[in-house]
């Protein structure tokens, strides 16, 4: 008994498709009756192609291998639509985050903006970088000029604590 | 000894493939007791159940074990066919080992064959046990009573009705018809609905087997089976059901307007109303929501909704008829009344309070205008005289009440003019004197005598009054001493207590004032003696007052028009000294003040700041800082309040001393002007009672059912009217500032209220009908109470509320739509006369796009399929197409199209064949295009393309939902539901229509959401099922029921409080010589739960069939049987 694509040959893995649902609560991809309602709405839909029902549906038949070492999975913007909007709790974001979770685990190529964002974290434990604002007289402000407290670098224990989270 | 006989099936594979059946039944016969044991193949079959009775013949067998599938499938033919074989019928004991061990320890065969040993050992030992048992019966009410009318309740109680029975149908909306008669047309044959339904609903109201019900609930539901106990409460129409016509005449009249239910709020009806044309009964109901908040908060209880809508219509006549029957004064309560009314205006809490007291003003003014009716002196004339002390607005009130009664009323009167405060307290600008001569007329008219000159306490003594004759007296004499500073200076020339300068001023006597004014005090009245002084030669006029603006209890616009007039201002200020020259005032000293912590009236108290001292020049002070009641007229024996007021009794007004009664600021201090009134009104009632010797107090307190907060969904911002104000510049003279509205103003004004009571009573409706005594306003709630046999629960189901998938655009665009409302848009009844239009445009739509299973299918919301939705898209559709153009774009966007039915696939393929587009993709969220047209993208996966559909209307095709009602319909009936909230059949296939309450059926859309075809088969079934029951006038019993041993029964009623059923009875009985209580069972009630059984401290109750010795037999056997294995 098995499940072949026959475009590129793949076998379908239930192993996988087990493991991505064991790392998900409260909501039941395996529950998808393709509406088709997250895709409709998919903020990366238009720009990156992104098809939410469809990466749900690969990962239901176990075809999360090509899943994993694809980009698409990157591009979810992470508007929480489809979450919201789902009618049977399948919620494709949990699925694309676990995923994405798969990849890092596997070391697959991470996109680089991702990796910056780690760094930034580890090195200012923001997110952004901290950037100048020009006033409406068009004078560049930075934090000091604006009486800002100095961004203070995170502790070690952050940094080993966030690794960790990362499973690094 | 008895004989047993055991019987393996193999149920085909269903038991034989997992259980190992000739190895058990050869275990059987080694049983205690067994003479036979035997397996087959299909136990149920005829050849089995031949086998059974021929064994029973053979081997004399006496019990006999069945060891099968569920009881519940089988139970009744194997023991038919043991009484076949003479053998009483509960001598037989059946097991289950298809459902409870084959099924589902499939892949533990071993192990299931052991439990298949097992339970028939247990089997074998309790068939010992068992006793024969005889059926009972009971007589039945040869009466069904219905619950809900729409088509499957009309349905069934015609088919019940035609079969003889007399049938009770009962509907909650004041027609039947329910949802069926909202609908346009019907699927799959685009039948008209109203069409097919109508008939129907016209046969149930004349049938004469039918008892409708409308606009009634059940309250409660008592007894059993063929005896149902049965409580209706009947809501008010107001109008009498048997004598009304339909003609409508009513409605004509009737100037409130509010949301259609029956059009989903997409039309307004009136207030009195028909749902809808073809109703039945063709009778009128008028809806009432209780007292609204102005009418509520009014202390006088003026019906204000009642001639606010008057004035909206333009019956202004009909408005002021409505006043003058509440108050006396609505000229005078329209200029000067602080409108309590107005802060509790719903209308307030969305954008301003209706205008209430302008519109009450320009009434009275547009009624000034025209030609008086004299008012006809009362018929019937009281003996009693009353005597009314002070004629200011309670004491006239009083006087005109009272002499509306018949009584002969003398009012006394210490000044020249009558009025009291309302002409020597209140300025001229604010109130103008003819206002006051006319309304004090018009009582004079009705017949109240009004004695002015007399000062009751100087020329007559009040107990000279009572020797006079006077059955009662109201005092009524208000407050006019003004309360003193408490400062050095105060007897200076220059300072005048305000209270007797406005007096003097409005008596038209010469008041001495300098240039230079000042008054003390924050109230209305300091307000009032401000503007007042600077109409008279004041040139420079200064307010004091010792906390901020926020304190200061003078009304806003009082306040606004005098600082506007000229009036300075000065907050956080005390007078500390008065200074004066010559005897005269020259200055006066004051002192800052700050606010410290609130007081007790919850304001924050005054604190003077020490060093902070300055001097005013000032010619002329005036103080304004309150009033008491001068109490030198009132005899000793008369107690005071402890603010030094009369001291009443707070329902009925009267003083200590019998006969005598108080009321307005003589008793409240200082109040308002409405609040006088009210108390003249109430007064009036209590003197009336007085002297009828009545109870003064009975039905008096304050009990009002208020009008719950009502949606302001899709009501339209407007601002309240602004009252026209006469220029600054030429005010300060006598003449009114405020203008009053025109009456495009008022109409417009009075069309803003939100009728939150409904019905306002204005009783126009009973002007018009012409038929006597059909609209009763007083009209109460009525109980039936009916005995029934049976219960057919047909009470439909809701509409999902479409409100809760924001993301569709309901609620917000109001080109979205559910497809109920579509209905009504096509219907030729409804609110476009059956032109489909966009509500929005009131166009027809050039595209039209449906978005199915909204609410259905979602575990957001409902889990199931609304099974309906699809093929009312697909007619609607066609709909679309017909009745608009068949060029209008229709799309149907949908995850999985559902048509089952016989002839719905046809009709899908129809609506192919028109052209309408199907796109299989749901949008996640519906929006405006910058073309102002309704938008949404979806994802078509055939063709792997995002399509953006642009469209004027999107209908939502909303799911349906269990009726909020379902909950009190459960708790009555004690019938289960389902966890979709819907009713709970007791067999899926095999009992769809009944429930496990024997008696009560279920049909239609409250089991489960149904299309018409499936909802009439279902009532046609329950009535059968309810006839079936019924038809002999009287129904057997189950002997297995709970039994008393009266012997050890103590009465203690332990299982009476916990029978479920209400099945046991405490009757008084001898028993062995002894009187005592005992339970008793009742058969047909008794449900053999078995709880009684357990509960009884005394072991006196066990159940037939289960009885303890039978089911300790089975323990022991089960306990045994597992050790000798």
């Amino acid at each position: 008994m098995s499940l072949t694509d026959l475009m590129t040959m793949a076998k379908s893995n239930k192993m996988l498709q087990r493991q991505i649902l064991s790392q998900l609560w409260e909501v039941h991809p395996d529950e998808c009756f393709q509406c088709m309602r997250c895709t409709s709405g998919c903020t990366s839909l238009k720009l990156l192609e992104l098809k939410p029902h469809e990466i749900v549906l690969l990962t239901n038949s176990g075809f999360v291998e090509e899943l994993v070492s694809s980009d698409i999975i990157w591009t979810c913007a992470s508007c929480l639509k489809c979450r919201e909007r789902c009618p049977q709790k399948a919620s494709p974001y949990n699925t694309i985050m676990a995923l994405r979770n798969l990849a890092v685990e596997r070391e697959a190529k991470v996109p680089e903006v991702y990796m910056k964002v780690v760094a930034q974290i580890l090195e200012t434990g923001l997110m952004q970088q901290v950037k100048m604002v020009t006033s409406r007289e068009m004078q560049p402000l930075n934090r000091k000029k604006l009486g800002l407290p100095k961004i203070q670098c995170p502790d070690d224990k952050f940094k080993s604590s966030f690794m960790k989270a990362l499973g690094g | 000894m008895a004989r047993i006989g055991v019987y393996v099936c193999h149920c085909g594979l269903n038991i034989a493939g997992v259980i190992d059946v000739k190895n058990v039944a050869e275990y059987a016969t080694k049983l205690p007791d067994v003479k036979v044991a035997r397996d087959s193949t299909y136990l149920c079959s005829d050849s089995g159940q031949k086998m059974i009775k021929e064994d029973i013949k053979k081997h004399k067998l006496d019990r006999v074990v069945v060891a099968s599938c569920s009881p519940r499938m089988h139970e009744e033919t194997f023991r038919k066919a043991v009484n076949e074989a003479g053998l009483n019928p509960y001598l037989l004991d059946m097991i289950n080992i298809r459902e409870q061990d084959s099924w589902c320890h499939s892949e533990e065969p071993e192990k299931a064959t052991e439990k298949a040993k097992v339970l028939i050992e247990m089997a074998v030992a309790r068939a010992t046990h068992l006793d024969a048992l005889k059926k009972g019966k009971i007589k039945a009410a040869k009466s069904v009573l219905v619950i809900g009318g729409g088509i499957a309740g009309i349905q069934a109680s015609l088919d019940l009705a035609n079969a003889g029975f007399k049938v009770h149908l009962i509907e909650k909306s004041p027609s039947i018809g329910g949802r069926m008669a909202q609908l346009d047309k019907t699927f799959p044959t685009l039948d008209c609905s109203a069409c097919i339904l109508t008939p129907k609903m016209a046969e149930a109201g004349r049938h004469p087997n039918i008892e409708l019900l409308t606009y009634a609930e059940v309250e409660n539901v008592n007894g059993f089976v063929g005896n149902y106990d049965v409580t209706i409460r009947k809501k008010p129409r107001y109008i009498d059901e048997e004598k009304c016509t339909g003609c409508g005449e009513c409605e004509n009249a009737c100037p409130i307007s509010m949301p259609s239910e029956f059009d989903l709020g997409l039309k307004m009806r009136k207030a009195v109303y028909r749902p809808f044309p073809q109703a039945v009964p063709n009778v009128f109901t008028i809806d009432k929501r209780g007292i609204p908040p102005c009418r509520a908060t009014c202390p006088a209880g003026v019906n204000v909704q009642g001639y606010i809508s008057l004035v909206s219509q333009g019956k202004f006549k009909e408005a002021y008829e409505l006043l003058r029957k509440f108050i006396p004064f609505p000229s005078i309560c329209g200029r000067v009344c602080f409108h309590p009314c107005e802060n509790e205006c719903e209308r307030g809490k969305f954008d301003d309070p209706v205008a209430i007291n302008a519109i009450k003003r320009f009434v009275a003014d547009y009624i000034s205008t025209q030609e008086k009716e004299k008012p006809k002196p009362p018929l019937k004339r009281n003996a009693e005289k009353i005597a009314v002390i002070g004629s200011g607005p309670a004491g006239l009130t009083a006087a005109y009440e009272l002499t509306k009664m018949g009584y002969p009323v003398t009012v006394f009167e210490s000044l020249p003019k009558a009025g009291g405060m309302l002409r020597v307290g209140i300025p001229k600008y604010r109130l103008p004197r003819n206002a006051v001569d006319e309304e004090i007329q018009m009582i004079e008219n009705s017949g109240v005598e009004i004695r002015t000159n007399i000062t009751v306490g100087k020329d007559v003594t009040l107990e000279e009054l009572l020797q006079q004759g006077y059955a009662a007296i109201f005092i009524a004499v208000g407050v006019h001493k003004c309360r003193k500073l408490g400062i050095e200076g105060e007897k200076l020339r220059g300072v005048i207590p305000s209270l007797e300068f406005l007096r003097k001023v409005n008596m038209g006597k010469k008041v001495e004032i300098g240039p230079k004014v000042a008054v003390i005090g924050g109230g209305d009245t300091a307000i009032d003696a401000a503007r007042t002084a600077l109409r008279h030669n004041a040139k420079e006029v200064l307010l004091l007052y010792r906390r901020s603006r926020e304190e200061m209890p003078a009304y806003a616009s009082g306040k606004e028009e005098a600082e506007k007039e000229g009036v300075r201002l000065h907050f956080l200020v005390s007078p500390k000294k008065i200074i004066g020259r010559d005897g005269r005032v020259v200055s006066l000293e004051c002192v800052k003040m700050k606010l410290g912590e609130p007081d007790e009236t919850g304001r924050r108290r005054p604190i003077p700041i020490e060093g902070s001292e300055f001097i005013i020049e000032v010619d002329t002070v005036i103080p304004a800082i309150g009033q008491s009641l001068d109490t030198t007229f009132l005899p000793k024996n008369v107690k005071l309040s402890q603010y030094v007021t009369i001291g009443v009794d707070q329902v009925t007004l009267q003083t200590n001393l019998p006969g005598i009664f108080a009321g307005g600021d003589a008793v409240k201090g200082k109040a308002t002007v409405i609040d006088a009134i009210a108390d003249g009104k109430r007064a009036a009632v209590s003197i009336d009672r007085y002297l009828k010797g009545k109870d003064m107090w009975a039905g008096r307190e304050k009990k009002v059912s208020k009008a719950e907060e009502i949606p302001k969904v899709g009501i339209e911002k407007k601002p309240r009217q602004k009252m026209p104000l006469l220029p600054l510049d030429q005010r300060l003279n006598d003449k009114e500032v405020e203008l009053g509205f025109t009456e495009e103003m008022a109409r417009e004004e009075a069309n803003r209220c939100l009728a939150c009571g409904g019905c306002s009573e204005c009783l126009e409706c009973e002007k018009v009908c012409e038929l006597a005594e059909v609209i009763n306003h007083e009209q109460k709630v009525e109980e039936i109470t009916i005995k029934v046999g049976s219960i057919i629960v047909t009470a439909g189901c809701e509409v999902f509320d479409a409100f809760l998938t924001p993301e569709l655009g309901y609620g917000h665009y109001t080109n979205v739509i559910t497809n109920l409302e579509f209905e009504r848009l096509s219907n030729a009844a409804g609110p476009t006369k059956g032109k489909i239009l966009c509500p929005a445009t009131g166009k027809p739509p050039k595209s039209v796009a449906f978005i199915q299973c909204v609410g259905s299918r979602d575990k957001r919301f409902c889990r199931y399929c609304c099974r309906v939705g699809c093929m009312v898209t697909l007619k609607q559709a066609i709909l679309v197409k017909e009745k608009v153009a068949h060029d209008v774009d229709v799309y149907i966007c949908y995850n999985d199209m559902r048509a089952f039915g016989k002839a719905y696939e046809e009709f899908y393929d129809r609506a192919r064949q028109m052209g309408i587009k199907f796109v299989n993709g749901l949008p996640s969220e519906v929006k405006v295009s910058l073309n102002d047209s309704l938008c949404f993208d979806v994802y078509e996966p055939n063709t792997n393309k995002l399509l953006e559909i642009q469209t004027d209307l999107v209908v939502l095709a909303s799911g349906l939902v269990p009726s909020p009602d379902f909950a009190k319909l459960q708790r009555i009936l004690r019938i289960p539901r389902s966890p979709d909230g819907f009713f709970l059949e007791t067999h899926p296939k095999l009992q769809p229509l009944e429930t496990p309450t024997r008696g009560i059926f279920l049909a239609g859309a409250c089991q489960s959401p149904k299309d018409i075809p499936d909802t009439i088969s279902q009532a046609s079934g329950a009535a059968m099922k309810a006839a079936e029951l019924l038809a002999t006038g009287e129904v057997g019993i189950e002997p297995l029921i709970a039994m008393v041993e009266e012997d050890f029964c103590s009465g203690c009623r332990i299982c009476e409080s916990v029978c479920p059923y209400q099945a046991i009875e405490m009757k008084a009985k001898t028993v062995k010589g002894e009187k005592k209580n005992v339970a008793e069972i009742i058969a047909a009630a008794c449900q053999g739960c078995g709880i009684c059984s357990v509960a009884c401290p005394a072991r006196a109750i066990d159940m037939q069939h289960y009885k303890q010795e039978q089911i300790l037999a089975q323990i022991k056997a089960a306990v045994q049987g597992g050790k000798r294995r």
